[in-house]
């Protein structure tokens, strides 16, 4: 009796040793992961600080890029960059301007056809021919003015 | 006992291990709550710092692809002048890979390459001893290759590189009244003058702030950032302004300065229809960026804050008024006998011979200062008052810009009896150009009075609408078809017979109408050789698209040709109607507005 009773304290003593070393390992690991966590975000937070440097750089650069981009569409530069490529244009007159009709065809009654067709020219001549031959109801009202 | 001795000797380098364990996590947790550290004395480690925000933007009808006003950030370039004379006594390496040390000469020549600077004055700036040595300016630049090239050596080179908020104007002075400018102060920039000022609320954006620790080198702890608000950009102000009517407008204007050397000119053109503002141009203008270099005078917009005597484009006013009252007709006959003993003191009409009677559309034509002075009197000071009133002058429009002033029309008890046949033909009445050209927008619109507009929306950062603004009618003054009348009647001001011959636009029906009034000077009178000279015109007259309005102040009165002088071309006809023209064939082109003549090729006119 004596024996079992000793048996069992021994087992019992070594069940709580047991247990009390299980706990202090597990809480050392806990605290350890909680520690490379903690130093992780840390290590995270730096990184972000330096993305933000990053895109905050990005974002000034855009906007300085976007200005010279600005500036060099102004109309000036513009019509400074067309003379220099010899690509100066003018509006034309209102006697260089045919309007057509919806329906294919020339709008009568213009002072720029009868000139042109006074100059002789059989381009311009035809097609009146063709739109008289061919009016329609719609070519009433004066179309779409081709340049 | 044995048993004992036993189990101890077994377990105790555990216990030993597990109260080093423990004691480690009491340290860590410790370390982690900052408990072991002293507290710093005044925040020694904390940092705030306040994020200046971009200004908004302000662009024109296009939209924002096509600003007048952006913000951008760029470097400031400032050399600390004792640092780098420690820095080459101490022989610092300028390249430590090939065992170049930074000298006087070689620091000078990266910096004027780079800045663009000439060299001579940048080896003076390098060598500069004495007071003020410390925070010496160089350049700004926006070059991102210029700032790369610098900024590793910044710290050998003794050089400072800040990034600042700038306020670029890419169109340079267009426009510059209307915009105004801005001026900078170490807090923040406020708008000063034109819709930087007026839309300040908008555009100023919100700043942000940076709230948090930084380690002894002063490295900013990123996890310890306690407020963190970004800055928020100001809101886009879109205007109702045209980017290339308004260049072609500002070159037409300086075209008619250099011809006929006016003091200053301005010029408004407004969408008949709505009210919009599509061009507003005053000469001389100036810098928005450099706004300090001009004179405070340059920086006027006349367009809207210039009172002046309107002359004869009043009388189109005054024939509304008598139509509308049924007192006259377009083709009623009118006496043009100067002595008529019913009316007292009639203008003269400057030597020009009439036939004993004209009509109303005639005098418009001819611009008859008789005609018009009795069709006055006949409507009377009252309702002629009532009239110029309803049409909006003597109070401002309410256009979104800042200095508007109301013009100057007296109170009808206060004219004498000159008045009565003076104000009829714009004397002794006071209009601002912004006035005009909505007057006349209401003859063009059929009788409707639109409120001139020049911002259409203010929208936020992402796209809201905070403001929007569309046609809005104030008033009616007169009937639509009396309105359609006088616009009738107005058509012969730019044919062969009329004062402004020169405002014909090949294709285009044009009614306008010229005015050529003398400036009066306070205690001098009227002069005879200073004269506002104007024409404002609507085109195309059969279906309005555009009112433009434009006025020279001084012109030149007459020029020396040999032995004598002869009079310049100091008249609205002969001075602004060309102005008009010009801009009116590039505006009917460029809204591809389908010509109403299109089988009648007015005759040019070679004067």
């Amino acid at each position: 009796m004596k024996r079992n009773r000793r048996i069992k304290r021994q087992s019992h003593f070594a069940l709580n040793t047991m247990h009390f070393a299980a706990l202090v390992v597990s809480g050392f690991i806990m605290l350890m992961a909680y520690w490379w966590l903690d130093t992780r975000c840390s290590a995270i937070a730096q990184e972000i600080g330096a993305a933000e440097k990053g895109l905050a750089r990005l974002d000034a650069e855009l906007e300085r890029e976007t200005m010279k981009w600005n500036e060099m569409k102004t109309p000036e530069r513009l019509e400074i960059a067309l003379r220099q490529h010899g690509l100066d244009m003018n509006n034309p007159a209102p006697e260089q301007v045919i309007k057509m009709l919806p329906g294919g065809g020339v709008a009568p009654r213009q002072m720029s056809v009868v000139r042109a067709q006074r100059r002789n020219r059989s381009e311009v001549s035809r097609m009146v021919q063709d739109t008289s031959s061919k009016r329609t109801i719609a070519g009433k009202r004066a179309g779409k003015v081709v340049r | 006992m044995s048993g004992w001795n036993e189990r101890a000797h077994f377990w105790l380098p555990f216990v030993a291990l597990g109260l080093g364990a423990c004691g480690l996590c009491v340290r860590l947790v410790m370390l982690h709550l900052d408990m072991l550290t002293k507290k710093p004395k005044s925040n020694d480690y904390t940092y705030v710092r306040d994020l200046r925000p971009l200004r908004g933007t302000i662009c024109g009808a296009a939209g924002p692809e096509y600003p007048f006003a952006c913000s951008a950030k760029e470097w400031e370039y400032r050399l600390d002048a004792d640092d780098l004379l420690t820095n080459v006594t101490k022989k610092v390496m300028f390249d430590k890979k090939n065992k170049i040390p930074v000298t006087y000469s070689l620091a000078s020549r990266l910096i004027a390459d780079n800045l663009d600077l000439p060299l001579l004055s940048v080896m003076d700036i390098c060598a500069r001893r004495g007071s003020g040595r410390r925070n010496l300016f160089l350049a700004t630049s926006m070059d991102s290759v210029v700032h790369d090239a610098l900024a590793p050596h910044a710290s050998v080179l003794g050089l400072k590189i800040s990034e600042k908020n700038i306020r670029r104007y890419p169109q340079g002075k267009r426009l510059s009244h209307v915009l105004g400018f801005v001026t900078h102060n170490p807090v923040a920039s406020v708008g000063s003058a034109g819709i930087e000022m007026r839309y300040e609320t908008f555009l100023k954006g919100r700043p942000g702030r940076v709230q948090g620790m930084r380690t002894a080198l002063g490295k900013e702890v990123r996890i310890k950032r306690g407020v963190d608000v970004d800055p928020q950009t100001g809101y886009t102000v879109k205007l109702t302004i045209d980017h290339n009517i308004q260049y072609q407008v500002e070159k037409a204007l300086a075209v008619g300065v250099a011809s006929n050397g006016a003091e200053s000119a301005w010029c408004i053109v407004l969408a008949a229809r709505t009210g919009a503002v599509l061009a507003m141009a005053t000469l001389p203008d100036y810098e928005p960026e450099n706004y300090s270099k001009f004179p405070t005078n340059d920086m006027r917009n006349c367009a809207i804050s210039v009172n002046y005597e309107p002359g004869s484009v009043m009388k189109c006013i005054t024939a509304c008024a008598a139509l509308n009252e049924k007192i006259v007709g377009p083709d009623t006959l009118i006496n043009t006998a100067h002595n008529d003993p019913r009316y007292y003191r009639l203008p003269t009409d400057h030597g020009h011979k009439w036939d004993a009677f004209m009509t109303v559309r005639d005098a418009i034509v001819h611009s008859s200062n008789i005609v018009f002075g009795k069709l006055g009197v006949d409507v009377g000071p009252k309702r002629l008052y009532k009239y110029m009133s309803e049409f909006g002058f003597g109070h401002k429009t309410g256009v979104q810009l800042p200095g508007e002033e109301r013009g100057n029309l007296p109170p009808v008890e206060k004219w004498d009896k000159v008045k009565w046949s003076r104000a009829p033909i714009g004397q002794g009445v006071a209009v601002t150009g912004i006035q005009l050209a909505a007057a006349y927008g209401a003859i063009a619109n059929d009788g409707e009075l639109l409120r001139p507009y020049i911002v259409e929306s203010v929208t936020d950062v992402d796209g809201q609408v905070i403001e929007h603004h569309e046609k809005e009618v104030i008033g009616h003054p007169c009937r639509p078809e009396v309105a359609r009348e006088v616009r009738n009647m107005m058509l012969g001001v730019a044919k062969k017979g009329g004062t402004a011959r020169r405002a014909a636009v090949r294709g285009y029906t044009v009614a306008g109408k010229t005015g050529t009034a003398q400036i009066a000077y306070p205690k001098v009178g009227y002069s005879s050789t200073d004269y506002h000279a104007s024409f404002v015109g609507i085109v195309p007259a059969s279906r309005p698209e555009v009112v433009i309005l434009v006025t020279y102040r001084k012109p030149v009165f007459c020029r020396r040709r040999g032995e004598r002088y002869e009079i310049y071309n100091h008249q609205g006809g002969t001075c602004a109607a060309p102005t008009f023209r010009s801009i009116a064939e590039y505006t009917m082109r460029y809204l591809e507005v389908e010509p109403d003549l299109p089988d009648e090729i007015p005759e040019d006119d070679d004067a």
